[in-house]
Parts: structure tokens; C-alpha cells; sequence
């Protein structure tokens, strides 16, 4: 006997995530401390919140089912850096829940620093961490491309780059890129008696933050070597008709902040499928003294940074880009999107130009 | 989906029509110019055309309208019809309808025969040899299930599977659609003994868990035993299945070539020694790929997908009474998602068996295998792009003697499986990669286990089967063993050093697993049953990932991973109707296993040289009730079960870092409280069978947002505890219709089936992700088969035997 068979199958994929409705229970109010000390010439900060759980349902709102869970500041709280040779420094709070160390001469070296933090009638604690000594260099780069873009076909995007040289010793080195970015925004110049320009604003974000780029120095064995990888992605907008600037952070952690940043990347990025880790909460290295038990979120790392920075003007940008802030007289100002009219409406922007805005 | 619908009725339909036609017989009765009544009476009697008795319930249709009229216990029937030409049908379903074109101008008697259906299709349900097993035999919980059942349950894609199959029968379940294996009463994937003739089998699934790497073409049947394992069985902690391969045709050469949804296929069969020797060779190959490229999602276009399967087998009549069986399944799965990451696992399983009949009472059975298992996973971009290869060679001998006349049976026998695990070794993956290539030893292992069973029946209601099995298991040098800090917890800050050992055994386990089933006859159809047994598992599959996945670790007991331990009770009550057409069944389970194994959050589990830092060790508790409804005769087949399962772990160590949920029970991630299957299968006359099944579960547990917060533009998840929560519940109906000879009398089939017919998005998962550029997360439901999935496939046979 012999036969051949003929197959014919129709199928239809539809999507297969969508979002839901999920109630939740009501959860424990906890004290989430996200601060870093590094080398750099900077202000150092330590911001302190809490979360909430002001909804525990997911209201559906504008067509999404969304938590509000947005953690609020921690306000009037005491914060003190205090290094293992017994010295200390104090940060004082230049916003709600954003602390900023007064004083501080630079990041020692072999020396511990660790945080004390006192808020609620609580104290808090990070482990010490000593700021490592080796990390890599990095040359940045950019480029344009229109294609697939997280799943959206013919999107216009930018990938920023970075051949990275490896430091010259074989493991004991743990590296995270971290990219933020800057643009200016031209605010509508409306026609004024005196001609006078609308102020700077200067809008500050994060590129990527999700894709969270690390190296595990252990598993490499090419000291000095070189490698390119890509370290943000970002699709093109409006934030592109000016200067853009993308500061690439190279941070050299210990191995414990290392770790942490690998389990925050596991549950960014999960996607529930079947190769995916189950989500699960993430320690920190912030205790409470008196009760160990007690979760606190966030982390407090010593690191040795490097900054290389890149920008893009709109003349580098090889696609058409709307103006959507340009001054039309028979538009009226209703018309104009906020983000035109006052940069404040931008969460977090300045009408102050960064230090290093023009040194390259 | 309303456009595929109407299709679908329209098939339908047409299929209907199709077989609806029979040859109609002409009758004329008086003169129309005679004709003065304004209606005239009809009657007859209907019998049997074989049998010559009374049909009884044929209905009476005139001119297409069934008109409330059924001949009774005599088989008569009476109707009345206006003066002309009536179209008259009489159908029962169990017999070949009798249409009569009647010209009626006066009152007319028309007595017919009506013979019985010729079904050419078996449905869900073919009824064995012994229809009343389920009372008779003493073992609770033990269900078996032949190819051509299995091949009449709608299937994905039209590809008839195994696991898919059994997790439509109560107390069977599985994590979700595309995850390997199946959880059997509460226990984890692991914990069922999967066999292929007795020999061991570690990996069995092909596509990610989509499909089982067991072709239905080389398989006879499936037995699965869910509590209650037989002595000869053992080495897990839960239950066994076992899957009986096809010999090959020991009269003629025959074969088959087939093009499917999912994979092409050959079989091939025939004897190489007339009546002696026969070889039978099944093969497949996946063809997938065309459906990834037909997805949405641009990674899943850029996806690869590949998988085959070989199966090999040859049956030796060396004499009467004694045969030689070889066989060997070589498995091979190849998955790269996007660029992301990809997978690669190989499988063989190679056995020989002698059956021999020593004397009127003794027989004797030997079997030796040798497997291998090889896994790699690689991530192929980046400075550190790797590879990690991973895998386990396995030999098992097992030697059985059985002593048995017509009232009891005696079996004794030894079982050895000596496991070595392969060193887990990470390589770059491509020339541009930077990682360092690293290695890690694993452990080998001997199981060796001595078994005793006796099944009597001790009255004409009490039979008993009891059972004694002791299994010590070895784990064997040369190797290190980590050292920890005393009166801490395992955990990685804890070691304090290594000790190497030399040759021979490192640690030992070894205990005694008693077996007792009894039953009860309350009548003669019916029996109540009791099960006790006792298992060890020195094997378990380490994962930390949703659920299984065919590149699970395969970890041997070690100095700090001890076996685990299920005491397992079952009791259950069985009864059938007189003529076995009914079965009912309730059967009630409760098991609770000591040293259970579950990861730790965020483990790391891939080259780990401790693998034990990575692992919570506790105990299991599982229990719950299977209630059965099944018919097995008649043209209407199928079953109706309900299953109240609950499965838990509790973590016992009191150092935190080995410990999940603070020490407390919490469900498994498994755990399913409440699952219905629904299955019917109608044979249509002559070649036709509709199969419907419906399928319900309880949601899932999962972890779950608790809050969220911001870390340098990144909004972070902080989830709950492990299964807090529960994702929605899940609910699937799948039809199909299968019918044979429609073009061809030699042999042609046309299946058409609808996978999820309502194309319910039924959650795999839930997670959180930002939305946009919201600062706020959102719950998405993951549904990996969240659509309506028609398949038709038409065969044709040429060749081989005779013309209908």
C-alpha cells in the first residue's frame, strides 16, 4: 500500500497578546531607593519613594486598562553617604524625594561607601560597595534605518552604537551601558513688538531604558579586545528637528549591582512566554536595621563611569520629519500643542543649558 | 471567523448530502379516478433485516418532515396521507434509512426490512477485548488508549498527538498549550515515567512542546497508570506511561507517503523473513516554517522552526513463544527565535527486548537500552554571543521472570539504569563572539532495583495485586562536592570549599517502595477499589522557566538533592451497565511527596557547578477527585469527565534563602481545582465521523504585580509572591469530520478539522509591561494558540489490498 497525502490549512494568527483585565490584591506600601555614586564630575543623587496602591483594580482609561501605581516621593527624609573610614556626607533634598550629596570631595579609591537613610521613624541601610577600578572605553556611533521597529513595520529609527574596548584583564569586570538623551525643543516663536525668541528648553529623557546593555567580564576572554554592540534604540520623532544628544554611560558595578540589573532585565523584559523565568520580587541591597524582613526596592551602587556623547542634528536625519510647532498666523493657538507653548509640559525639561551642551 | 463558519457549514452540508442518498423504492397503490377519501392510512411492519426481530423507534419522515410517528416494540407504524405521490423515509440510527416514493389513493400495508449501519470509522471510544476492565481489573487509575482513538480526537493542526489526547481524560493536565509533557494527578511533568516498550525515554517532544516526537503511525497504544504503578515500575514519583510501538507487517511490504499541515511522512513496513522477520520504519520531517512566515509579528516571521523524527523497528519470531524485538526513535528539533536566542535538542532511544515463553507458566522478558540526550541552547548576537551544550547518556537493563496460571500471577525482577550526565560546556557562538569558553562537570548516577509482585484473585469479587520494589540509587565518583558553611543555607556566599572524591559511590539512597491495589466487587458491574504505593525519584528536570520545556536540565540525586518520596492513596468506585455500553466512574486521589523540587527566584541554572544553591526542596501535596461518564458502544461515543485536582508545595528549610512564600503552602503552577473534558464522537453512515470535544480549566497560578516603580527611566515590576494570583480560565471547543472512500473505493479519507472553533485567546500567561511611553504597566494576556486554526487534509491510498 502506498499513499500520498495532500495538506491544505488555513490559518489565521491573530494576535496573541492583548491586554486585560486583572484585579490585584491590595499590597504593602514599600521604600523604593534608586541612588548611585560615581566618579564623575556631577551632582550625585539618591532618590527616595514609595509605592502605592492606590488602585488595585485597573481603571480602563483611554482605551488601556491601567494601574495607578505611580510612586510617590518620599519627602523630609535624612540621607548620609558614610564611606568605611568613617567619614560621612550629607545629601539634602533639592526636589520631592530627590536628595543630592552636599560636600563631597570624589569617589576614593579601595574605600567602602554605603548609604543611611532615615524616613518614617525607620532606618535604612545599603550594603557597602567599593567602586571597581577597570572599565572599557567606548567610541559611539549612530545610524538611521526604516524597517521593523518593535514590531511596527516601515518605522523610521535611530540605533546609537558603541565599539566598546575591553579593559585589559580577563573577568572580574561587570559593565552596563546606560543611555539618557537630550534634545532641544523649539518652542513656537510667536511675532512680538519686541521680536523677542521664545526661551530654551531642553528636554531630557531616557533611550531605551528597557533594553538594559551588560557584560559580564567572567565570561569573555579577550582582554583589550574590541566588539560593537548596540546600546539604545529609539524611533525618529520631532525630538529630531533640533540637536539631539545621546550620553552613553559606561559603568563598571560590582558583581552584587551587576546581578540586580540581571533580574531587573529578566522582568522588563518578560513576555510570559514559555522560555520566560517566572517574575519574581527583587531584593536590593537596602535594609531595614531593625527589621531585615522588610522590602525595601531599589539599589544604591558604587560605580566608575564614562561618558562619550554623540548628537544628531535634523540635517543628519534622512527622513522627513512634520514641524508641528511652526508659527502659522492663521492658525490659532489652540492648535499648537502644548509642547509648543510652554516647555514645562515637558515632565522633565529645562530652560538652563547643560554644561557640556556645546563641547563637541 | 464568521466567513470560516459558513465554510464549514457548507462542508458540512455537503457531506451530509452526500450520504444522505439511498435508493428509493417505488410503490403505487389504487387509481387516482377512484379516489374519494380525503386521506388514506399507511401501516407496515419494520424488522430487521438479519435478525428478523422488531425495529422499534424508526421515525417516519413524509416528503422531508418528520411527522411525530415511530414504529413501536412490534415494529408497526401507522400514518395518514393525503391521495397522491409522498416521498417516505424511515431512519433509526442505528440503521440504513429505507426510503419509499408511495403513490397512495387508497389505504396500503408496505412491510420493509431495515439492516443495520456498516460504520468503516471508529470514534474516541473502541471498545477493548475486555469491555469491562475498568470494574475487573484491581489497579485504579489506569487508562489506556489506542492509536485509532487518539487519531479521532480533533487535533492542532490535523497531527494526531499523544499528550494532547490523554490530557482529555480526567486527572490529566498540562501547564498550557505549547509546554512539554503532562502533569498526571497534581504531580509535576517529571514525575511521570515516560517508556517506549518499558525502555526509558527523557525527551519527547518536538516544536517546543506543540507537538509529541511520538509518530502515531509506529504506535499500537498508550497506558498510563496516574497513581498506582505496578512493581516492575518505578524511578518517578508520580506516574508512569507507557507507549506500546507497532511491529512491522509480517505478511507483505507496504508503505505510505504523506504531506501534512506540520511535517511530511514515510512508513514503511514489510517482512524481511515471511512470517519471521518484519522491520517497520516511520519518519518525519517538519514543515513549519511556511506557517511562522503567515504570523504577524516580525519575529516570529524571522523565526525557524525544524524537527524530525525516526522510528525503527524489528520483530524477530526466533521460535514459538520466543521473540526478539529491536527498535530505535532518533528525535531532532532545531528553534532560533528572531536573533534572539535558539534552541537545539537531539534525542535517541535504542532498545532490544526478548520475550520468551520458558514453560507453560514461565516467561521470561530482557530488555536493554541505551540512550542520549543532548540539548544546546545559543544566543547568537553580542560581545558575549554563546552556546551551551548540555545532555545525558543513559543504559538500562531489566530482567523480569513471570509465574502464572489462571488465578494468579508472579513476577520477579531487577531493573538497573545507570545515568551519566554530560559536561555542560558554554562556546562563542560565531567568530565575532568574546565569550570565554567554560565547563561543567556533571553527575553520574546507578538506580538499581529489585521487584516482587503477586496478583490473585483471591474470591470471584476480591482480587488483589501487592507489590514490593526496592530501589537504591548511587552517585558515583569521580566528582567534587560542594562544602557549606554549617548551620546555613545552601547558597552560593555559604561554600566553603570542595571535596573530590575518587571512584566508586559518593552518596547513597535506597529504600522500600510497597505497591497494594484491592478491589471489591459490589456486583457484577460494578467494584470499589483501593491503591497504596509508595515511589522514589532520584531524576528530576530542573527548569526555571514558566513551564517545562524540552531543554530542561535532567539533574541526578546528589549528597544535597535527596530523592523524593510519594506515598500515593487512591480509592474509587466503578460501575458499567449490563452490556459495558456505560461506564461510571469516581475515583478519589491523595499523594504527598517529600522532598520535592522547585527553583529558586531568578536561579541559575546552566553551568552551575552547585546546582543545589539554585534549588528549594519541600513537600508536595496533591489531591482531588475524578468523576468519569463514558460510552463506549453504540453510533454516538464519547465521555464526559470532571476533575477536582489541587496540587501544593511547601517549602521546609528555615533559612530564607531556601525557603519560597515564607515556608507556606502555595499551589503548584499547575494547579487546575477544576477541569472538564467533553468528547463525543458520531459515526456517520457509512464513512463518516463528527468529533466535537470541549475542554475547561481552571486559570493557572502566577505571579503578579504588586506595584511598580522608576529606576533611571525604567518602570520596574515588583511581583508578588510565587502564585498569588490566578490567570483567566481557560475554555477551548474543537470539532472535526473525518470520512473515508469519497473519491476513491480503494481508499482515500478527507479530514476536516477546526482547532478552537470559538478562537478564544486563552491565556498562556499574564505579564506587565510599559505602555508607550506611559509611566505606567499594564496587564497583557499572552495566548499562544489565540486563534481559529482550520485544517483539511485529503489522503488517498493506492496500492496494497483489494478493491471494496
Amino acid at each position: 500500500m502506498e499513499a500520498a497525502s495532500l495538506g491544505i490549512t488555513l490559518l489565521i494568527f491573530n494576535s496573541c497578546v492583548d491586554q486585560i483585565e486583572f484585579p490585584l490584591n491590595l499590597g504593602d506600601e514599600r521604600l523604593i531607593v534608586s541612588g548611585q555614586l560615581n566618579d564623575l564630575d556631577e551632582p550625585q543623587y539618591v532618590y527616595l519613594s514609595e509605592t502605592t496602591s492606590k488602585d488595585r483594580e485597573p481603571l480602563f482609561t483611554n482605551g488601556f486598562f491601567t494601574i495607578n501605581d505611580l510612586p510617590r516621593p518620599v519627602i523630609g527624609a535624612g540621607v548620609r553617604l558614610i564611606s568605611d573610614k568613617g567619614q560621612s556626607w550629607n545629601y539634602q533634598e533639592v526636589e520631592q524625594g530627590k536628595y543630592e550629596l552636599r560636600s563631597f570631595s570624589g569617589v576614593e579609591l579601595g574605600v567602602a561607601y554605603h548609604i543611611e537613610i532615615n524616613a518614617a521613624n525607620r532606618s535604612y541601610r545599603s550594603k557597602p560597595e567599593v567602586m571597581p577600578i577597570v572599565i572599557g572605553e567606548d567610541e559611539i556611533s549612530y545610524s538611521f534605518d526604516r524597517g521593523i521597529f518593535q514590531g511596527s513595520p516601515e518605522t523610521a529609527f535611530i540605533s546609537i552604537q558603541t565599539q566598546v574596548t575591553l579593559p585589559e584583564q580577563t573577568g572580574g569586570y561587570y559593565l552596563r551601558w546606560d543611555v539618557d538623551e537630550v534634545y532641544y525643543w523649539n518652542l513656537t516663536f510667536f511675532p512680538n513688538p519686541f521680536n523677542k525668541p521664545p526661551p530654551d528648553c531642553y528636554v531630557f529623557g531616557f533611550a531605551d531604558p528597557e533594553r538594559i546593555t551588560l557584560l559580564n567580564g567572567d565570561l569573555l576572554n579577550r582582554p583589550g579586545g574590541q566588539s560593537s554592540q548596540i546600546v539604545a534604540e529609539r524611533v525618529i520623532d520631532q525630538s529630531f528637528l533640533s540637536r539631539h544628544y545621546f550620553n552613553v554611560r559606561q559603568l563598571s558595578t560590582t558583581k552584587e549591582a551587576f546581578e540586580y540589573r540581571q533580574k531587573i532585565r529578566e522582568l522588563v523584559n518578560n513576555t510570559g512566554s514559555v522560555f520566560d523565568a517566572p517574575p519574581a520580587p527583587v531584593k536590593g541591597n537596602i535594609e531595614n536595621e531593625l527589621d531585615p524582613n522588610e522590602v525595601v526596592l531599589g539599589y544604591f551602587e558604587v560605580v566608575k563611569a564614562k561618558v562619550t556623547r554623540i548628537y544628531t542634528t535634523r540635517a543628519d536625519v534622512p527622513f522627513f520629519i512634520e514641524e508641528v510647532c511652526t508659527y502659522a498666523p492663521d492658525r490659532p493657538i489652540n492648535d499648537y500643542p502644548s509642547t509648543c507653548l510652554s516647555c514645562a509640559q515637558f515632565p522633565n525639561s529645562t530652560g538652563i543649558t547643560p554644561d557640556w551642551w556645546f563641547d563637541q | 471567523m464568521g466567513r470560516i463558519l459558513l465554510v464549514g457549514l457548507i462542508f458540512f452540508a455537503f457531506i451530509s448530502g452526500v450520504y444522505a442518498q439511498t435508493d428509493s423504492l417505488t410503490y403505487t397503490f389504487g387509481k387516482a379516478s377512484n379516489a374519494t377519501a380525503v386521506t388514506y392510512i399507511l401501516t407496515g411492519k419494520i424488522t430487521d433485516k438479519t435478525t428478523k426481530e422488531p425495529v422499534e423507534g424508526a421515525g417516519i419522515y413524509i416528503d422531508g418532515v418528520y411527522v411525530g410517528v415511530n414504529s413501536d416494540r412490534f415494529g408497526t407504524y401507522l400514518v395518514n396521507l393525503t391521495p397522491g405521490e409522498h416521498r417516505v423515509a424511515f431512519r433509526q440510527v442505528a440503521k440504513i434509512p429505507v426510503i419509499l416514493t408511495v403513490t397512495l389513493y387508497e389505504s396500503a400495508v408496505v412491510n420493509l426490512t431495515m439492516a443495520d449501519k456498516s460504520f468503516e470509522l471508529d470514534g474516541v471510544v473502541v471498545l477493548s477485548d475486555e469491555p469491562d476492565r475498568n470494574v475487573r481489573n484491581p489497579i485504579t487509575g489506569v487508562t489506556k488508549l489506542t492509536t485509532t482513538e487518539l487519531r479521532a480526537i480533533p487535533a492542532f493542526l490535523g497531527e494526531a498527538d499523544i499528550f494532547k489526547g490523554l490530557q482529555l481524560l480526567p486527572g490529566v493536565s498540562s501547564v498550557g498549550e505549547g509546554t512539554s509533557g503532562i502533569n498526571v494527578r497534581g504531580a509535576k511533568t517529571d514525575q511521570n515515567l515516560l517508556l517506549m516498550d518499558e525502555a526509558l525515554v527523557l525527551s519527547s517532544n518536538h516544536a517546543l512542546g506543540f507537538l509529541s516526537a511520538f509518530n502515531t503511525d509506529v504506535t499500537e497504544n498508550f497506558t498510563l497508570y496516574k497513581g498506582n504503578l505496578p512493581a516492575t515500575y518505578g524511578g518517578r514519583a508520580g506516574s508512569a506511561l507507557d507507549i506500546k510501538m507497532r511491529d512491522g507487517d509480517f505478511e507483505e511490504w507496504s508503505g505510505q507517503v504523506g504531506l501534512g499541515t506540520s511535517n511530511g511522512k514515510l512508513l514503511l513496513e514489510g517482512p524481511l523473513l515471511k512470517e519471521k522477520v518484519s522491520i517497520i520504519i516511520g519518519a518525519r520531517v517538519s514543515n513549519v516554517n511556511w506557517l511562522l512566515n503567515q504570523a504577524r509579528d516580525f519575529d516570529i516571521q524571522n523565526s525557524e522552526l525544524n524537527f524530525h523524527d525516526v522510528y525503527g523497528g524489528l520483530s524477530w519470531k526466533i521460535a514459538t513463544g520466543h521473540t526478539l524485538e529491536a527498535n530505535t526513535l532518533l528525535t531532532g528539533d532545531y528553534f532560533k527565535f528572531s536573533d534572539e536566542f535558539g534552541y537545539d535538542w537531539a534525542n535517541r532511544v535504542s532498545s532490544v527486548k526478548y520475550k520468551g515463553i520458558l514453560t507453560n507458566n514461565i516467561s521470561i522478558d530482557v530488555l536493554f537500552t541505551d540512550g542520549n540526550f543532548d540539548n544546546s541552547f545559543f544566543d547568537p548576537e553580542g560581545i558575549d554571543a554563546a552556546q551551551v551544550n548540555n545532555g545525558m547518556r543513559y543504559q538500562q537493563g531489566k530482567l523480569q521472570l513471570t509465574w502464572a496460571n489462571e488465578d494468579l500471577a508472579f513476577n520477579l525482577g531487577a531493573e538497573g539504569i545507570r545515568y551519566a550526565g554530560k559536561d555542560e560546556r558554554l562556546t562563542p557562538f560565531g567568530p565575532d563572539s568574546s565569550a570565554q569558553v567554560d565547563q561543567v562537570g556533571k553527575e553520574t548516577g546507578l538506580e538499581i532495583a529489585g521487584f516482587a509482585s503477586l496478583e490473585i484473585e483471591l474470591s470471584e469479587n476480591t482480587g488483589i495485586v501487592a507489590g514490593i520494589r526496592y530501589s537504591n540509587y548511587r552517585q558515583l565518583g569521580p566528582d567534587s562536592v560542594y562544602q557549606y558553611r554549617e548551620n546555613t543555607s545552601i547558597s552560593t556566599p555559604n561554600i566553603t570549599g570542595v571535596e573530590f572524591f575518587g571512584s566508586g559511590p559518593i552518596q547513597t539512597y535506597s529504600g522500600f517502595e510497597p505497591r497494594i491495589s484491592l478491589r471489591q466487587n459490589i456486583s457484577a458491574t460494578s467494584s470499589l477499589k483501593f491503591s497504596y504505593s509508595r515511589l522514589f525519584q532520584y531524576i528530576q528536570s530542573v527548569s526555571n522557566t514558566f513551564g517545562p520545556t524540552p531543554i530542561d536540565l535532567w539533574q541526578l540525586s546528589t549528597t544535597y538533592i535527596p530523592p523524593q518520596q510519594s506515598d500515593s492513596f487512591s480509592l474509587g468506585l466503578f460501575k458499567n451497565s449490563v452490556d459495558n455500553k456505560w461506564e461510571f466512574s469516581v475515583d478519589g486521589f491523595y499523594r504527598l511527596t517529600a522532598n520535592q523540587v522547585e527553583y529558586r527566584d531568578f536561579a541559575q541554572i546552566f553551568l552551575n557547578p552547585h546546582m543545589e544553591t539554585e534549588l528549594v526542596f519541600g513537600d508536595g501535596k496533591s489531591y482531588g477527585a475524578e468523576f468519569l461518564i463514558k460510552k463506549n458502544l453504540g453510533v454516538v461515543t464519547g465521555w464526559l469527565a470532571y476533575t477536582y485536582s489541587r496540587s501544593f508545595f511547601r517549602s521546609t528549610s528555615p533559612f530564607e534563602a531556601e525557603s519560597i512564600n515564607f515556608g507556606q503552602w502555595f499551589p503548584s503552577n499547575f494547579d487546575k481545582p477544576h477541569e472538564v473534558n467533553f468528547i463525543l464522537s458520531k459515526k456517520m453512515y457509512p464513512r463518516g465521523l463528527f468529533n466535537v470535544s470541549v475542554n475547561y480549566a481552571t486559570g493557572r497560578p502566577v505571579n503578579a504585580v504588586n506595584a511598580s516603580y522608576v529606576l533611571g527611566g525604567l518602570v520596574v515590576p515588583e511581583y508578588s509572591l510565587r502564585n498569588e494570583y490566578r490567570i483567566p480560565d481557560y475554555f477551548r471547543v474543537d470539532i472535526s469530520y473525518t470520512f473515508e472512500k469519497v473519491f476513491s473505493k480503494k481508499g482515500d479519507s478527507l479530514n476536516f478539522s477546526i482547532y478552537n472553533l470559538l478562537g478564544r485567546r486563552n491565556a498562556y500567561s499574564v505579564f506587565w509591561q510599559k505602555d508607550g511611553d506611559s509611566q505606567q504597566l499594564r496587564p497583557y494576556r499572552l495566548a499562544i494558540l489565540g486563534a481559529i486554526f482550520p485544517s483539511i487534509t485529503y489522503s488517498i491510498e493506492f496500492g496494497g489490498g483489494d478493491d471494496e
